[in-house]
């Protein structure tokens, strides 16, 4: 095997901290069947190839990835005449070690920051209760114990104080804490979306606030940057502070929709348009451009 | 006078509160029940609901009663086989005998004194004696009240005898969509409910979603009640996610519906015995979560049992190779289940059937831990298993109707997964409780 092709790798060095980080911004691996991807060597941002659809610097093929701390999940959407999906869970070098297999088109795709916790999201048709429209079908892996929970809208939810109960709940954009049991996730049910709170160990989840959607956690566990529905139709990025529930538009005015990606302590990472961008997660700063014709956003 | 129903409570409670005093067990430790279920005959009843069988059924709210004011009447068990008899228990109803023999008989004619008294006083008479034979005769010569005998239960305890203590159950979740018995075989649940009495089970378990879409009251009514509502005093149900969908509040239709029968203590969980078996129904759509109401009750439930054996039944099943998945709710119930030796839990929510292998709260295969089977077939549209199967998954079936038909001995049990065309699908070998 050649070992001498050698990525395009391109050094960043952002808001003026030390910190670096490798970008995979050039030209996707050739299809030799070998990544020279680490996900487990810390600082990389990956970004999927929106020409080939190859996660760049590797050989797979996704049409959503996203990868934390060695593991990494990618969905790939299977050509035929019923809707499937495959969520692939790849190893530190990009090896599958698990396949689940999912009726539904990607829509997002998760890995906790320690790599335990796996989370996707499928668009799905066919449910009585939409009368046709699309919903949506969120699952978990455990990869400690292996459990696979294919949907998770029979988790106990608590709204208004109370125990909710409608056979409409959809849940959608996971996003975990660094406990690997609490999580933020999207749901709607009579024709409003909420952020929640889950709690994957108590399996228990409460409602927190309207109009929040595909939530992120920081990786202090203290903000969620989300998109919010503006009047518009249009989505705007904002945070919130879940100490003191204030909420904050980003400086990205642009309609975004997409689940944001933490690049670091203080900045989102996300897709707009056909390109990839981050922006200061408080409000300030100006969004800048991290990798062009490019979606998928995800740092190890 | 007393209304009958008032005389029936009052004595109800003195049988329970009786009950529950610690007993001294006559007779060898190891001689089992072998009257239960057992054919019985009386020389009279004092009305169609206070039948023979009611004596041996296990259950302690239901009873024999003779005629009124006649002395003598009798009540009569066939063992089905000689038996060597170490204990007779009677627990009296209201109207109890002053003067009565338990005899016992090799063929029927001839009967032999067990034991007699002239001075009966009520309440349990639990009585030492030695004999064989196949039959048992409780005769009495004298009432101690102007209405007859009853008996809530009668019990013979020994060696031998045609029974072990066996008797059948049927269970299934996710019933009954909107067709009525009317419709004939074209309503799935109206299938699956004939084939419940073909069974012709001594209870009937169900794993929630009952009646569906919302199970409101008017939906019961519609169509539960004209299928499987048939079995509605032997059922002993428990709710779904779509009873818990009903607009008028959550369950609000299946208690309406049920009435007691599904909330005996005040909730919609509880647990009753009969044989040898401890029976558990469980409602997933109320909290189950650690240091929960549900499960604070199960462990205190599951403490205070002597049954042998125990089964325990809700609808979201935790090991799940079908459409949903793994589903944590109900894992601090299994933890309780596990750590006091179940040994078969039944769920529905996936209309498919899956059978596991005896594992542990965590997936681990251990013989120690509960047989869990799912049962989603009353009659809802079948899901498909589209997903990774389950490490001790191992029979998994669908596109079809049924019922599990469980028959549960006093030592352990067997099933058959009956398709609601007679097929037999599945065999759930002899399994001893733990």
């Amino acid at each position: 095997m050649r070992r001498g092709v050698i990525l395009l790798v391109a050094m960043l060095v952002l808001g003026g901290g030390a910190t670096g980080y490798i970008l995979w911004s050039g030209h996707p691996a050739p299809a030799a069947g070998r990544s020279t991807l680490d996900l487990a060597k810390p600082g990389q941002i990956l970004v999927r190839d929106r020409a080939t659809g190859l996660i760049r610097g590797s050989s797979t093929r996704c049409d959503r990835f996203h990868a934390a701390h060695g593991t990494g999940v990618c969905l790939v959407a299977q050509p035929g005449a019923m809707a499937t999906t495959y969520a692939l869970v790849l190893d530190h070098a990009m090896r599958q070690t698990r396949r689940v297999r999912l009726a539904g088109i990607p829509s997002r795709a998760r890995v906790s920051a320690s790599g335990r916790m796996i989370s996707w999201t499928v668009f799905v048709t066919g449910d009585s209760y939409t009368g046709g429209a699309f919903s949506t079908r969120t699952g978990l892996l455990d990869t400690r114990t292996g459990n696979v929970t294919v949907t998770i809208e029979d988790i106990p939810l608590i709204k208004d104080g109370r125990r909710y109960h409608s056979a409409d709940v959809n849940y959608w954009g996971v996003t975990f804490a660094p406990d690997d049991s609490r999580f933020y996730a999207t749901v709607a049910t009579r024709g409003k979306t909420y952020l929640v709170e889950g709690d994957y160990t108590r399996w228990q989840a409460r409602v927190l606030r309207e109009n929040a959607e595909c939530p992120s956690l920081s990786p202090d566990g203290r903000r969620i940057v989300y998109k919010k529905r503006m009047p518009s139709g249009a989505w705007r990025l904002h945070a919130l502070d879940l100490a003191t529930d204030r909420e904050t538009p980003l400086a990205e005015t642009a309609d975004v929709d997409d689940q944001a990606a933490w690049l670091d302590a203080r900045s989102v990472m996300y897709a707009k348009g056909r390109d990839v961008w981050a922006v200061p997660a408080d409000g300030s700063g100006t969004p800048r451009l991290l990798a062009t014709e490019a979606s998928s956003p995800a740092i190890t | 006078m007393l209304s009958r129903r008032i005389r029936a409570a009052v004595a109800l409670l003195a049988a329970s509160m009786l009950l529950q005093v610690g007993q001294v067990t006559p007779g060898h430790a190891d001689d089992g029940l072998i009257s239960q279920g057992r054919p019985t005959t009386a020389s009279s009843v004092e009305d169609s609901t206070l039948t023979a069988d009611k004596a041996v059924d296990g259950g302690t709210t239901t009873r024999w009663a003779s005629a009124e004011g006649s002395d003598p009447q009798w009540i009569r068990v066939d063992l089905g086989d000689p038996a060597t008899i170490s204990r007779v228990r009677l627990s009296w109803e209201a109207a109890y005998a002053r003067a009565y023999r338990v005899e016992v008989s090799a063929d029927g004619a001839t009967w032999t004194t067990l034991s007699s008294t002239s001075a009966g006083d009520g309440g349990v008479d639990d009585l030492t004696v030695t004999g064989s034979g196949r039959y048992v005769r409780v005769y009495g010569t004298a009432r101690a009240t102007s209405y007859g005998y009853s008996l809530w239960e009668l019990e013979v305890y020994g060696k031998g005898g045609g029974g072990d203590g066996s008797f059948v159950v049927a269970a299934a979740g996710d019933i009954a969509g909107n067709c009525r018995a009317g419709d004939g075989t074209a309503c799935p649940h109206e299938r699956t409910a004939r084939l419940v009495e073909s069974i012709n089970p001594v209870y009937v378990l169900t794993m929630g979603d009952n009646q569906y879409d919302d199970g409101k009251l008017s939906e019961y009514r519609s169509y539960y009640a004209t299928t499987w509502g048939r079995f509605k005093t032997k059922t002993r149900p428990t709710p779904g996610n779509h009873e818990y969908y009903d607009p008028a509040g959550g369950a609000s239709g299946y208690k309406a519906y049920f009435g007691s029968i599904a909330t005996p203590g005040g909730k919609t969980y509880y647990s009753f015995d009969h044989g040898n078996w401890h029976f558990v129904a469980l409602d997933s759509e109320q909290s189950m979560s650690a240091g929960s109401a549900q499960v604070t009750w199960l462990k205190s439930d599951l403490a205070r049992t002597t049954r042998k054996c125990v089964a325990a039944y809700w609808h979201h099943p935790l090991f799940n190779s079908g459409s949903k998945g793994y589903d944590p709710v109900s894992l601090p119930v299994w933890r309780a289940l596990y750590a006091a030796g179940a040994d078969l839990i039944l769920n529905g929510h996936d209309h498919v059937y899956e059978r596991f292998r005896p594992q542990d709260p965590d997936g681990k295969a251990t013989a120690a831990g509960p047989l869990a089977v799912t049962a989603g077939l009353g009659g809802a549209e079948n899901y498909t298993f589209e997903h990774e199967v389950h490490p001790n998954s191992l029979v998994r079936l669908t596109d079809l109707h049924g019922v599990l038909k469980l028959t549960l001995t006093g030592t352990g049990f067997s099933g058959q997964l009956v398709q609601d065309d007679g097929r037999i699908r599945d065999t759930i070998p002899a399994t001893a409780c733990h």
